[in-house]
């Protein structure tokens, strides 16, 4: 434990730690672009029509007065 | 086609937005009310719990968990049977979630006016109550599951991700930031100390932002802008990259609250880096729903909901924009501690949350209705009502921030604090508070405005309890249970593959920069002239923190000089070793404390004077807005507590003797006496057992065990060796790299001086020149002359490069050198 403590710290100290974070981020976000990319067209416009479609019907809705 | 009906449950959106529209006005009305007693004293009404400190912690949860959440849940509520084609997944559940909230909320307010307080920063609610909000928040995360199981649609729109993320955020941060020790029914200790209390506690704080203010409505701004427009978000590619990245990067901020405090370095580093990383999501967003209305220009012109929205978003970026800035260092010393952070605050509260929700609810109330909106003249009227309001606020707090932190920082020419007194700041900045009142009003009024139009609009409709729609059935339902099928195969894997996703983001990133804290505890320097409260202290300061002290005072004298010079040494890591819960503040509304205890120190005041204080600081004070605290004259010190306090903190790891809880009220009743006595001597007619008595013991302790004396005389006499003197290339380089953060706002790019520090590459030295003086001089610093010991903050690897990096241009003679101090020394 003490060994870890110490290695951490010394890690924190040398910017290791800061470079080990930022390789972690470049990489998921290197990622997203790419799931986000390879999406297919016509499956993102129907997701980003997704709230659009209501089928809003009201005639057998029940209703009550205030 | 074949079709399928489905029955939508408006009753739960129709409950939650009543709740939205009652907690925002007296959340607000609350806002109101400390709003005056900041601009004068009288509004405190001498009434324990209506005074600032306890008020201040009402309002913010209010406004924060009672109309945000409940806003949250009504859009959650409504656009989720939407956008998944199916009722929630239990009535049960949906009105247990509603009603346990509800009375989440009646509670906290109780608890909170009474005193019970964690005071951690919109984490304040005691541990029943906590326990209360775990329960209720399942409740909500099972229903929404549930709801997500049995839909009738394959994929989840990016709405429904970010309440998804929020739910799973939320759940983690109030778990790990709750961790708490009982010791009665209605008070406990945090398991965390000092230090580490502050990271864990603004990892949470700032993740309650952004997973509480911040995602679910960008989830809410992802259904309603498109449907108020009716037309499709700009790019729903733009919405993927805007989620990921967000969640992401959100969680490894915190300690960008923790700027030049006690935390190591690097925390503060990675804080600022991440917070400007931030600002990239946070515009895409914006811009998505800013450009979702390009060609719809016209339409804004004429439809206030539409209005509200792009002011909501426009300030979504404003205060992406400037919370990025803010965690800068350069900018975090002028606006931290200053009104700064409360005209932020309010951009995204009043603005983006506020404005939001409005536009939402007028989205929806007539639509649950089945009806238009009563007057969409009174919605303009209100949209511009909430503008003036929102400027009419945050102006003011950029204007007083700004004033009082140039006053704070002005030196005269001689060298001495041109507004050596606080109030001189304080007078400065009221005209500013009181504007801020007319805001609070403005924005108000046009609140009422908008509650007055929604009750003409419910009363003209007839509302839709049960709306029933027909879609399109699907070709396969991929998550629907059928008839004999198992459980685990219903529970479809697509959306529990996308949780696993987000947990692992949220915990990688936790875990990063949260877990080397426990590193820190070996890294604190042990300051051995730390002794633990003094029961009778420790009493004392559960009083401060039952009364919210630390909503106007600091207690973390950072180490510029302009503080330094004001308030004291600068705090260490290694002194808040048994703080439970620590005490920091965020706001210096009145001076720092941390060195109040320190006798013959700046800030040092007699008992006697504190008495007086407390009973009327306007005697004391004349324009000072502190409230006047007379029942703490009156009151009787509880003591049948003492033995569980002392207990929990010996668990907890403070080092009292072994069966000190038995002895400790005797001890107690000891130092009570001597307090008294003085009081006494002095005129004041007091008993040792009055509350106000362990008050100012804990007054008198802040910062006494390391007051520096003892400290200075060692230092004096003590020579270190200098490490080995690194000539290669590389440790130079790195020596001059950290140079540059660490030194050179004092010491100039090249060494060559500025108004704060001396020139350090000539051969003229005021502490001496010879290898081990310079590097004595660079480790233990001479705080009371303005620079920082160095060696609790770096790590003696990086002091060996700085060291000789220094002394590796000495003699380099850069332009604009600062005239020589002190003596030759010859090399
Ligand atoms: C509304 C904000 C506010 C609250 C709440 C508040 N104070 Fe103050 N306090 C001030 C201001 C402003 C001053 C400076 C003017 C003065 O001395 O009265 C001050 C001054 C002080 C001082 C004197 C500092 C000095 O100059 O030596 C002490 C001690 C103090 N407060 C303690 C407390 C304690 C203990 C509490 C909680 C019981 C508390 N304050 C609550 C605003 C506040
Ligand atoms: C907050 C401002 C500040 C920072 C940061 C700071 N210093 Fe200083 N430093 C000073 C002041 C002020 C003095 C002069 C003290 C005095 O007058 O006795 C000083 C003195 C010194 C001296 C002694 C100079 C002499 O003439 O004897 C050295 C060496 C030194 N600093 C090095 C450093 C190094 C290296 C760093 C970075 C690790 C650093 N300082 C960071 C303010 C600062």
């Amino acid at each position: 434990m003490k060994l870890i403590q110490y290695a951490l710290g010394e890690f924190a100290a040398n910017g290791i730690y800061q470079a080990i974070a930022l390789v972690i981020f470049m990489v998921v976000f290197i990622a997203i672009l790419i799931y986000a990319f390879t999406l297919k067209k016509s499956f993102v416009d129907q997701m980003a029509n997704a709230p659009l479609d209501d089928f809003r019907s009201l005639e057998n809705s029940k209703t009550e007065q205030p | 086609m074949e079709t399928e009906r489905i029955h939508y449950d408006n009753k739960i959106v129709k409950y939650f937005a009543y709740a939205t529209i009652f907690w925002g006005i007296i959340g607000m009305v609350v806002g109101l009310l400390i709003a005056l007693q900041l601009a004068h004293p009288f509004f405190n009404f001498k009434t324990a719990f209506l005074t600032f400190g306890r008020i201040r912690p009402i309002h913010t949860n209010a406004i924060i968990f009672a109309f945000v959440g409940n806003a949250i849940f009504t859009g959650v509520y409504h656009s989720m049977q939407r956008l998944l084609k199916t009722r929630m997944y239990s009535n049960f559940l949906s009105y247990f979630h509603f009603w346990g909230w509800q009375i989440i909320i009646v509670l906290a307010a109780i608890t909170l006016a009474l005193g019970f307080t964690l005071s951690k920063e919109y984490a304040e609610l005691e541990w029943p109550i906590d326990i209360l909000i775990a329960i209720v928040w399942l409740v909500f995360g099972f229903n929404m599951f549930g709801t997500i199981a049995q839909r009738r649609v394959q994929h989840l729109y990016v709405a429904i991700w970010f309440y998804i993320a929020s739910w799973v955020t939320v759940t983690v941060l109030h778990v790990f930031n709750s961790i708490e020790i009982p010791i009665s029914l209605l008070k406990s200790y945090p398991v965390y100390a000092g230090l580490q209390d502050a990271l864990v506690q603004w990892w949470y704080g700032h993740n309650a932002v952004a997973f509480f203010l911040t995602t679910p409505y960008l989830g809410l701004m992802y259904y309603y802008l498109p449907k108020q427009a009716n037309r499709p978000i700009y790019s729903y590619r733009m919405g993927i990259i805007h989620f990921w990245a967000l969640v992401f990067i959100y969680i490894w901020t915190g300690p960008h609250h923790l700027l030049y405090q006690s935390v190591p370095n690097w925390a503060q580093t990675l804080g600022t880096v991440f917070s400007v990383m931030l600002i990239a999501p946070s515009w895409g967003g914006m811009i998505n729903g800013l450009l979702t209305l390009r060609g719809a220009w016209d339409k804004v012109r004429e439809d206030p909901v539409l209005k509200f929205m792009v002011v909501a978003v426009t300030a979504y970026g404003m205060s992406t924009f400037e919370g990025p800035m803010m965690s800068t260092k350069l900018v975090n010393a002028i606006t931290h501690f200053t009104d700064w952070t409360i005209g932020h605050v309010h951009i995204g509260g009043m603005a983006w949350n506020g404005f939001l929700t409005f536009s939402m609810l007028y989205y929806l109330i007539p639509r649950l209705f089945n009806t238009k909106l009563y007057s969409v003249k009174w919605a303009n009227t209100h949209f511009w009502l909430g503008t003036l309001g929102i400027l009419f606020y945050a102006i003011p707090m950029y204007w007083a921030a700004i004033t009082q932190s140039l006053m704070w920082k002005e030196f005269t020419e001689e060298g001495f604090l041109r507004y050596p007194n606080f109030m001189e700041t304080v007078v400065q900045i009221l005209p500013m508070y009181y504007t801020r009142v007319l805001g609070g009003v403005l924005y108000l009024t046009g609140a009422v405005l908008f509650v007055v139009n929604m009750v003409k609009t419910i009363k003209q409709g007839s509302f839709v309890a049960d709306e029933v729609v027909n879609v399109p059935i699907l070709e396969s339902y991929p998550s629907r249970r059928m008839e004999g099928e198992r459980r685990h195969s219903w529970l479809e894997r697509r959306p529990l593959q996308f949780t696993f996703w987000v947990i692992l983001a949220v915990v990688i990133a936790s875990v990063i920069s949260t877990v080397p804290f426990m590193s820190v505890k070996s890294n604190v320097a042990s300051i051995e002239s730390l002794k633990p409260y003094s029961p009778l202290e420790l009493q004392g300061r559960d009083i401060y923190i039952r009364e919210g002290c630390y909503t106007c005072h600091s207690q973390m004298v950072r180490p510029f000089r302009s503080e330094t010079e004001r308030y004291g040494d600068y705090a260490k890591a290694g002194e808040f070793v048994y703080d439970h819960p620590f005490q920091w503040g965020s706001k210096r509304t009145g001076p720092d404390l941390l060195r109040a205890g320190v006798p013959g120190g700046k800030l040092y005041k007699t008992a006697a004077w504190h008495y007086n204080h407390f009973l009327d600081p306007q005697k004391m004070n004349e324009q000072s807005i502190m409230p006047a605290y007379p029942w703490l004259i009156t009151n009787t010190l509880d003591t049948t507590s003492t033995a569980a306090k002392i207990k929990v903190m010996k668990w907890l790891g403070v080092p009292y003797p072994d069966g000190f809880e038995k002895v400790a009220n005797q001890e107690l009743m000891a130092q009570a006496s001597q307090i008294a006595t003085e009081l006494n001597d002095n005129g004041i007619d007091i008993t040792p057992d009055k509350e106000i008595i362990a008050m100012i013991a804990y007054l008198h302790k802040l910062g006494r065990d390391i007051a520096l004396p003892a400290a200075s005389e060692k230092s004096e006499k003590d020579i270190i060796p200098a490490p080995e003197l690194l000539t290669d290339e590389a440790s130079l380089v790195e020596g001059k790299n950290l140079f540059a953060t660490n030194c050179a706002a004092c010491h100039g790019p090249q060494g060559q001086g500025n108004a704060v520090g001396p020139n350090l590459t000539d051969n003229y030295w005021i502490h001496g020149g010879s290898n081990d003086d310079i590097f004595k001089s660079i480790s233990q610093g001479f705080p009371e002359k303005g620079m920082p010991a160095q060696n609790t903050m770096l790590k003696p690897s990086e002091l060996q490069k700085i060291y000789s990096f220094v002394v590796s241009i000495i003699g380099t003679n850069p332009p604009n050198a600062k005239a020589p101090q002190g003596e030759l020394f010859n090399r």
